[in-house]
């Protein structure tokens, strides 16, 4: 992200009285600050995804698997239709052998997340790779000046220390943070371990700001995958159990990024340098001994992978006709390079078999521009595109050398606008249209075609009271392949092209200066375009909800809490089957005095036993018992009601 | 209009999933005389019986209507039921075979997996045995029922021995009787006839 926004300048300002968040540029789009992200329950910083009203995550690996998103519509699976940016590096794993898109946050702090601008559409020309349905920027920061350390122990037997640093009279800019935490979890197959760096400095350089953060983060979990429904009614298995050898993984990954950006009135510009490295390692088993009796139907996905970047920024703003015209635009060059393989492994977890062995190298390079003409007071139309050239060379195995690689060159045009309409202080109107992509996928050793989507979106915003904001909008989407993943193969498979169509409503509202209040209702209708048939797993009805209270006082402290809620409505499966609802609610609560901060986090308040994740497809988990190949449907328990307790103290 | 409709799209919302249901299962006595067949003795090991769907179904229309996940990919595309045993089977006799699980829709076809397969009696005056170890499966049984979960049937099999036998030279029995050699045509023949899966039918009541 360009240190000078990549937004068109208003139209005309809203009325000063307004209190309730507008830095929405288009239908449900949200930014969340410091003083949101406070109330807002996060063990991870994925968890500020929810925020995209109709974003539903579910977990059906261990703490530090990728979580599965659903979000309007969309089995985006890991990530393959969010495009999500930590300080600008695109952080999607091209590629990934689990997962194309693969969305891995683990080397970000939670207390580092400053800013989360949650985009949804494509109508953006810097709306880059796997946003083909929306886009989530994240900017980092430490809020306090100070040193603070945190311990926290929780009933899930799990604790967590943190250390983190701000130099006093520094900007956000410059911290450092350590932090590290394990536990076992509620049930079998979910303990982990994680640990995170991460550090950063700002500093005025050559008339602008120069930025270099560094991230470093590792995680080593097991994972309870997924149970037989029929399995649970027969009480054979509990919910919170696992069937032996469901899995787990490690990832490591890091990161570092360096900026420098000038943010003048008639111009911005910025440079952006990054170097990433992961090394993802993952074993999984759905089936059981479904396809082989022998030795078991396990996997182990092997992901080792280096990226670099470097992108160039520039605005130039003038007045023409008397009216705020922008003129921006900017070049990158993406390079990723991947070692891969999937092999078979036995209940000991040793190797018996290779199904996928092979390297690839991609540079992605992109180029947009966009025109943010102000055509009148109330009139601002942004017409923009985006090119995306990509070189592709993937070989068959790790050491190949030059010869050996199959290269082509592909490429696809990107035509995006939005539109913006206050015909009123208190209303305005949204519209925009956007393509938008994913790259070309590795499957088999050979690259196939850019997928792309075809997003049409509209709506409103009202303000009829200045402490509350109402939003609602329509949308629609084309996608040129879905992927849908095949349990019993393991992989996700391209499944044809599909189309969806839904409306949503935000409320919001501050009844008070330290309340706030807001809910959200999505529905979305997803098919595929050929057969007519609902695309499985993709949420129809969304609900969320959520109060904070920001700096309270009470006693002789001050209170911070976040209490969020969330429900998907039954969610159509393979075979006719609908998934059960999924009904959850978080909480956050801190109360600050004088050095020291105790508080708590408690995750599924309700302290219900309910599925997050369901599934349908074939397993033979009980080799007693007679071989099925019935699909039947599989379910992932959701997060078990656990608090974890903090301390703080600040010098 | 928002806030008034969001009741009832949410009630909609909460539609009826398919269900599975246990489908009682069944042989039906086999005849024991045919032609110039005298039958004493048929049974064989059923291992597993696999029921497939016509097509994809459209129930009802409701919002959450069918899904599939990519159409024909998987092994277990199409598969709504399915009984497991193994069982042994005195055809000649019928009996219970317990139950199968179902999905609710339509079925149109099933997959018999089969083994130990023995049918004796005398052709004419000389005795015969035809042994098939397998495992063999008959495949493309045709069945034409609508599993309900509210009132699931019952099925029936029925193994049309005649029929099979029919395609037989009884003349052709070696010495000893027994058929057992797999490049004997008139075994083949019978190992033939037994997969055909016209020869398996079902009823349901």
């Amino acid at each position: 992200m360009p240190l000078a926004p990549a937004v068109p300048v208003p139209a005309e300002p809203v009325s000063a009285e307004i209190v309730v968040e507008t830095a929405a540029e288009a239908p449900g789009e949200r930014v969340l600050d410091r003083d949101e992200l406070d109330v807002w329950p996060a063990r991870e910083p994925s968890a500020y995804l929810r925020a995209l009203p109709g974003l539903y995550l579910s977990a059906h690996g261990g703490r530090g698997k990728a979580w599965q998103i659903l979000y309007r519509g969309f089995d985006a699976e890991h990530g393959g239709d969010l495009a999500v940016t930590v300080e600008g590096v695109p952080f999607n794993e091209p590629s990934n052998v689990h997962g194309h898109g693969y969305l891995d946050l683990t080397p970000v702090p939670t207390v580092l997340v400053e800013r989360v601008r949650l985009r949804p559409g494509v109508d953006r020309a810097d709306v880059g790779a796997f946003g083909t349905a929306a886009a989530v920027d994240l900017s980092l920061g430490l809020a306090h000046e100070g040193v603070a350390a945190r311990v926290t122990g929780g009933t899930d037997r799990s604790g967590a220390v943190r250390l983190a640093w701000r130099p006093e009279g520094r900007s956000a800019g410059n911290f450092l943070v350590v932090e590290g935490d394990l536990g076992f979890g509620v049930g079998e197959a979910r303990s982990w371990r994680h640990a995170r760096v991460a550090a950063g400095v700002e500093r005025p350089l050559f008339g602008g700001t120069a930025r270099v953060v560094a991230l470093l983060g590792h995680a080593d979990f097991d994972s309870p995958g997924a149970l037989r429904r029929d399995d649970l009614d027969a009480g054979r298995v509990d919910l919170y159990d696992a069937y032996p050898g469901s899995g787990g993984g490690r990832t490591l990954r890091g990161l570092a990024v360096a900026r420098l950006g000038w943010a003048e009135t008639a111009f911005d510009a910025g440079v952006d340098l990054w170097v990433s490295a992961r090394d993802f390692r993952i074993e999984q088993d759905f089936t059981g001994f479904l396809r082989d009796p022998v030795h078991g139907d396990a996997t182990r996905q092997s992901h080792d992978a280096a990226s670099a970047g470097v992108r160039l920024t520039g605005g130039w703003r003038a007045r023409v006709l008397d009216r705020p015209w922008r003129i921006g635009g900017g070049v990158e060059w993406v390079q990723d390079d991947a070692d891969q393989r999937i092999d078979r492994i036995d209940r000991s977890g040793e190797p018996f078999g290779t199904e996928l062995e092979g390297t690839f190298r991609q540079d992605a390079f992109s180029a947009w521009a966009e025109l943010d003409a102000g055509w009148s007071r109330w009139v601002s139309l942004v017409p923009s595109v985006r090119v995306v050239g990509w070189r592709q060379a993937v070989a068959p195995d790790a050491d190949a050398d030059a010869d050996a690689f199959a290269r082509r060159w592909t490429g696809v045009v990107l035509p995006r606008a939005r539109l913006n309409l206050v015909p009123h202080p208190a209303v305005r109107l949204f519209a925009g249209y956007g393509r938008g992509y994913r790259p070309p996928r590795l499957t088999g050793g050979v690259f196939g075609d850019t997928v792309t989507s075809e997003v049409v979106q509209g709506g409103l915003a009202g303000f009829p009271h200045a402490a509350v904001g109402l939003t609602a909008a329509g949308f629609w989407t084309r996608l040129s392949d879905e992927l849908v993943f095949d349990h019993l193969s393991g992989a996700f498979v391209g499944s044809g092209a599909s189309a969806r169509a839904g409306v949503e409503v935000l409320a919001e509202a501050r009844p008070l200066s330290w309340l706030r209040v807001d809910a959200a209702a999505t529905f979305a209708h997803a098919r595929f375009v050929a057969t007519g048939e609902p695309v499985p797993y993709a949420p129809r009805w969304t609900l969320a909800a959520g109060v904070g209270a920001s700096d309270v006082p009470l006693a002789a402290g001050r209170l911070t809490a976040g209490l969020r809620a969330l429900a998907v409505a039954p969610r159509p499966l393979p075979g006719g089957f609908v998934s059960p609802w999924a009904v959850t609610a978080d909480l956050t609560a801190a109360w600050a005095f004088e050095r020291w901060t105790v508080g708590v986090d408690v995750d599924h308040v309700l302290g219900t036993r309910w599925v997050d994740g369901a599934f349908v497809y074939g397993s033979w988990w009980d080799l007693e018992r007679p071989r099925s190949e019935l699909p039947v449907e599989h379910v992932t328990a959701g997060t078990p009601t656990a608090a974890r307790f903090f301390v703080e103290a600040r010098w | 209009m928002i806030v008034r409709l969001l009741p009832l799209l949410l009630l909609l919302a909460c539609e009826d999933a398919r269900r599975s249901t246990a489908v009682p299962l069944e042989v039906e006595p086999s005849v024991t005389a045919s032609g110039p067949w005298s039958i004493s003795a048929a049974r064989f090991e059923l291992r597993a019986v696999r029921y497939r769907e016509p097509e994809p179904v459209a129930l009802l229309d409701r919002l959450v209507p069918v899904a599939r996940a990519h159409p024909g990919h998987a092994p277990d595309a199409g598969l709504v039921g399915e009984w497991l045993g193994p069982v042994d089977v005195d055809l000649l006799a019928g009996g219970d075979l317990g139950t199968a699980t179902f999905h609710e829709g339509a079925v149109a076809a099933a997959e018999i997996d089969l083994a130990a397969v023995v049918v004796e009696g005398e052709a004419g005056d000389r005795p015969f045995r035809f042994e098939v170890a397998g495992p063999v499966t008959v495949l493309g049984s045709r069945i034409d029922v609508e599993v309900d979960a509210d009132a699931p049937p019952t099925l029936a099999l029925a193994v049309d021995l005649a029929a099979i036998l029919s395609d037989l030279d009884p003349a052709a029995a070696p010495p000893e009787g027994t058929w057992t050699l797999a490049d004997d045509p008139t075994y083949n023949t019978f190992v033939f006839g037994l997969v055909r899966g016209a020869r398996w039918t079902w009823s349901a009541r």
